[in-house]
């Protein structure tokens, strides 16, 4: 049960952490493998990751946390 | 929730809607036991699934809440709502949850013993961006090309914002690799505390069965 319980962790947290900061970044300025994949507006922590790529996982939170009323 | 109230649903049209107690128990669709007992037991207990969404909820709020500390309100509300319905929906809906052993809550602990560590590292480059903390900008040759951040590793070293953050993520990856490489001959060389677990066996029948009814009122 604990390797089901991670595995669906390590998911959730891949798709809500992750995936929406990776789908935004860009590489380009840094020497990472793979960086030609990423093309994303942002290159760093910037103002407009802010504005953009932070409230979306601040509402992505807020459903979070009310989602397992309705579940 | 929502899962039970559809539960309770279904259950009520398979009482036609009954009005009176002894209608309610007197009237159902189902025409063999299993069916009756699928419609009235409630929902399995999945704890492992309820736990992964915890974990999901305090690591997301770790890795971004040095730079959006709205997160850790906001996952104080989530833990407080899972808190409260975890708690009716046990006493009241879910089918009564097997007898698990601590690894579960064991595993609980270790994992989220790793949080910190996302918050550290990416509290530690959110602190040290350069064109927010330190108003840096470059020029840029064309217009819609990148500014060029001036935000690297060596630049970020020294003594700053973010240094406290540096020197605990450095301390704790010192211990992590410690621990995972070291910690047996420490134990074996006598430099550490030793890890026996003493087992205990009480006799102690099934919780169930074991608790007290004052507790169980309490608990409830």
């Amino acid at each position: 049960m604990t390797k089901i319980t991670n595995g669906v962790f390590i998911s959730l947290f891949f798709n809500t952490g992750f995936l929406l900061i990776l789908t935004n970044a860009n590489f380009s300025q840094y020497h990472l493998p793979l960086k030609s994949w990423f093309n994303g507006p942002y290159v760093d922590y910037s103002t407009g990751w802010y504005v953009y790529v932070a409230n979306i996982i601040t509402q992505t939170m807020l459903i979070n946390a009310v989602f397992n009323t309705f579940y | 929730m929502g899962m039970d109230i559809l539960a309770w649903f279904f259950r009520r049209i398979d009482q036609r809607w009954a009005a009176t107690e002894e209608e309610i128990r007197r009237t159902t669709k189902a025409t063999q036991v299993a069916q009756y007992v699928a419609k009235h037991a409630g929902e399995p207990y999945i704890v492992h699934f309820k736990l992964s969404m915890v974990f999901n909820i305090v690591f997301v709020t770790m890795l971004y809440g040095m730079g959006i500390p709205l997160l850790f309100p906001i996952g104080v509300f989530a833990g407080f709502i899972f808190w409260a319905l975890e708690r009716y929906c046990v006493a009241y809906t879910y089918q009564a949850p097997p007898s698990l052993d601590d690894r579960l809550t064991k595993n609980a602990v270790s994992v989220l013993s790793k949080a910190p560590v996302f918050y550290m590292v990416n509290g530690f480059w959110m602190l040290t961006n350069t064109q927010i903390f330190n108003g840096y900008v470059a020029p840029i040759s064309q217009q819609g090309e990148h500014m060029e951040t001036g935000h690297t590793v060596a630049s970020s070293l020294g003594t700053n914002q973010a240094a406290p953050l540096f020197l605990m993520s450095v301390a704790v990856f010192v211990i992590i690799i410690l621990e995972a490489y070291f910690k047996e001959h420490l134990v074996k060389w006598g430099f550490a505390l030793s890890s026996n677990e003493i087992e205990v066996d009480e006799n102690l029948p099934d919780f169930y069965l074991a608790v007290k009814l004052s507790d169980a009122d309490w608990l409830v």
